[in-house]
């Protein structure tokens, strides 16, 4: 079921690349919607053939309205620090590989039959970060609330955590991978990631 | 039992007095003690609790089950009140005796939410949210025997609440109807808890999920749903806005052939 609520999130902040930067946070999630949306709309089929192709597209359109260094870094938290150039590297791109190859299916299996309301959009006090809170029904006709935490990157606004029913996407990964990386090390954490080892636990036992 | 509510509070107190912390880094002093307890949780759930709430589930039809629910939730609205005026939100408590008035009469004795249709919705307080209100600190992370997450805020919230349940001042609260009550009311919440069980179990830690969720779930109810926009907590030395030092982002390798891992 989370697999769902992610897919449905992902769908709502897919961006065209080329779309130019937005005055607000929520039209920077809004129209861009659609683009995913469309993208999926008029090649399901190859998608759905050819998954790594689809992943691309996710790359291209979705992955750019996230701001990846930033998230691997409040995901590492006190490991940031210690951890080498190359390793802050492949542990970021491992992370968002393991979202994208964990949530693919669910995406294309939900592209059409959400519905996203966007409520209020509520800005820090410093005007730096914001949060863009949505509902979203899905299929089966429950709305979720999810939220999603911007914050300006050169004129942009780009998504660092999303707030699935008051759970922060990132509290929870916070929490658990570091307990992991002081049990077994950041290295031993960052190759089991590249091998796929979370996805098979997510992918799996995921209920539905 | 005033004994034990007594210790507790003070217990609390002692301990409570620190400020609320981070949901990724609670105070948990008990951890080994509590991992130990969340492991007997889910096998007494696993063998006994969750197999009954599947069959509950699969032969009470969803209405009847929604029904229950509200019940169950109307008898908390004393609790929803009285800890809505202990935080001086007097709007709020006179909603909320609004919905006991309404859903117990016009609702059935509870059964049939007619507040929510006419629009005054469910709002959820409890002493151990009041207690956070007015700013007193979760204390510990605890793990209690088959009541689940907790901390020494809410345990003293939870026995202080006990006094406003309506059922704590029926005549036989031991006898077998009053029981078979408690019985009904904790399998019917394990059933509208079944869709979860996916998220939990792609955990990679089970009992971290639940920590983290749980505080989370907690500090959000103490601000009616718009807890204070806070950053995270980054290590001093790594500034938030430092693009030098960020990992280049590069698309995902095709997964039948993963990237390489060196040993």
């Amino acid at each position: 079921m989370l697999k769902r609520l992610f897919a449905l999130l992902v769908l709502a902040v897919g961006v065209n690349a080329t779309a130019t930067a937005a005055t607000t946070p929520d039209q920077a999630l809004r129209g861009t919607t659609e683009q995913i949306q469309k993208q999926i709309q008029a090649n399901y089929k190859d998608y759905r053939a050819d998954l790594n192709k689809f992943y691309g597209v996710v790359d291209q359109v979705v992955v750019p309205r996230f701001d990846v260094p930033y998230i691997a870094q409040l995901v590492l938290a006190t490991n940031y620090a210690a951890a080498t150039p190359d390793q802050r590297t492949r542990f970021a791109n491992s992370f968002k590989n393991m979202l994208v190859r964990a949530y693919a299916n669910a995406m294309l299996d939900n592209y059409d039959s959400i519905q996203i309301e966007w409520l209020p959009v509520r800005p820090s006090d410093d005007g730096k970060t914001a949060l863009v809170n949505t509902s979203m029904k899905s299929g089966s006709g429950k709305a979720y609330a999810i939220g999603f935490r911007v914050r300006k990157v050169a004129d942009d606004w780009k998504v660092f955590d999303i707030v699935v029913e008051n759970l922060s996407l990132i509290t929870n990964f916070r929490t658990q991978l570091n307990a992991e990386i002081k049990k077994n090390g950041l290295e031993n954490v960052i190759v089991r990631m590249e091998k796929g080892d979370f996805v098979d636990t997510a992918t799996n036992t995921g209920g539905k | 039992m005033r004994l034990v509510g007594i210790s507790l509070l003070i217990a609390t107190l002692a301990v409570a007095g620190c400020a609320h912390r981070p949901a990724d880094d609670p105070a948990d002093p008990l951890e080994p003690v509590n991992r130990a307890v969340f492991k007997f949780n889910e096998t007494a759930d696993k063998y006994a609790l969750r197999p009954v709430a599947k069959v509950y589930a699969d032969i009470t039809p969803a209405p009847a089950r929604q029904g229950i629910t509200n019940f169950f939730d109307n008898l908390q609205e004393p609790r929803n009140i009285v800890n809505a005026i202990l935080q001086a939100k007097f709007v709020q408590a006179g909603k909320n005796l609004g919905r006991l008035l309404l859903n117990s009469t016009a609702g059935l004795a509870g059964f049939v939410d007619v507040a929510t249709e006419v629009g005054l919705e469910k709002h959820e307080e409890g002493l151990g949210q009041t207690l956070g209100y007015w700013g007193v600190g979760e204390g510990w992370y605890l793990m209690l025997p088959l009541l689940g997450p907790s901390t020494n805020r809410d345990l003293v919230g939870f026995a202080g609440d006990s006094f406003v349940n309506p059922s704590f001042y029926l005549p036989g609260r031991y006898d077998v109807y009053s029981i078979s009550a408690n019985a009904v009311n904790l399998v019917n919440t394990r059933a509208n808890f079944l869709a979860a069980d996916g998220i939990l179990q792609q955990q990679f830690d089970r009992y971290l999920f639940v920590r983290t969720a749980y505080l989370q779930q907690r500090w959000n109810l103490i601000h009616d749903g718009n807890p204070p926009l806070e950053g995270f907590e980054l290590p001093p030395d790594e500034p938030i806005d430092a693009p030098t030092s960020n990992p280049q982002v590069t698309p995902l390798a095709p997964a039948s052939e993963p990237a390489e891992a060196p040993k």
